[in-house]
């Protein structure tokens, strides 16, 4: 975190810090991917997987699964933001978005987590929300992730 | 907006998630209530979480400390040595404790963990 209080981003740093914001991007994918496949990516498919389908020998997954879930998604996204966070506004402090920013990443992904919980109770409206809301902070947090290496690799900072 | 302004801001969203997944993980470990788990048991669980634990603990402490008018370095001092107490005396007596008395310490967990971030939320959005 030392990068953060220097005055100017020494070239060393700037590379590590661009193999860190790499690393970011590639998790923020496949941890997409992952979700994708494992739920759907549209409100039938969540609902199904969630809830159970006889018709396709679906069972329904337990409610201790769903809060496991959350739990780890809960851990991931507090290391994502600290990451990403502090990245960013080391580099993009000026600008007016940062603000809007990091608020946004911040609460799309706090509110992905009760939806989720939510899906076995308020079925297709849930999962509709869910899957809007998971690709929102999904794609705020890679956005973020390759500003800051656009940004390294220039060297405008 | 300032630099330290921002930070103040991602500092007391970090607090928020941190909250949320410390509640999310005793809301689990109560509805599961395991007997006395096996070796094995405890390590996959053990070891995941002293990693975990360790990170978000060091995350919080370390914001709590840049943030301004900290009261110097007693207090989070006196916090870590708390929290790091906590997490090791809570993970060796999930081996051997009794159901309540690991109940007891995943709540005290809880209690340090959710009193930090509460702590740095409440310094990082200027509040007395």
């Amino acid at each position: 975190m030392r990068f953060l209080a220097t005055p100017s981003i020494s070239p060393n740093m700037r590379i590590a810090l661009i193999l860190l914001m790499s690393a970011v991007s590639l998790f923020i994918v496949s941890h997409y991917v992952l979700e994708a496949l494992r739920y759907g990516v549209t409100p039938q498919q969540v609902t199904a997987a969630v809830t159970g389908d006889e018709e396709l020998f679906i069972d329904p997954l337990p409610f201790e699964e769903l809060l496991l879930q959350v739990h780890m998604n809960l851990f991931f996204i507090f290391l994502l933001l600290g990451i990403v966070g502090a990245t960013y506004i080391r580099l993009f402090a000026e600008r007016r978005s940062t603000r809007t920013l990091i608020l946004l990443l911040g609460a799309s992904s706090l509110t992905a987590q009760p939806i989720f919980l939510l899906l076995p109770v308020a079925g297709k409206i849930a999962a509709a929300l869910w899957l809007v809301v998971t690709l929102v902070w999904h794609l705020v947090a890679f956005a973020a992730a390759l500003f800051c290496i656009r940004a390294l690799a220039r060297g405008s900072k | 907006m300032k630099r330290s302004a921002l930070y103040s801001l991602l500092a007391a969203t970090l607090a928020l998630v941190a909250i949320f997944t410390v509640a999310t993980g005793l809301w689990l470990y109560l509805l599961r209530s395991v007997p006395t788990p096996t070796l094995t048991g405890w390590l996959e669980i053990a070891a995941v979480h002293l990693l975990g634990m360790g990170a978000v603990g060091f995350t919080l402490l370390h914001l709590l400390l840049v943030s301004k008018d900290d009261g110097g370095p007693g207090k989070p001092f006196r916090l870590s040595i708390a929290l790091f107490g906590v997490i090791s005396v809570d993970i060796a007596a999930s081996l051997y404790g009794e159901n309540i008395f690991r109940t007891l310490l995943a709540v005290l967990t809880f209690a340090t963990f959710s009193g930090i971030a509460t702590l740095l939320a409440a310094k990082a959005t200027g509040a007395k």
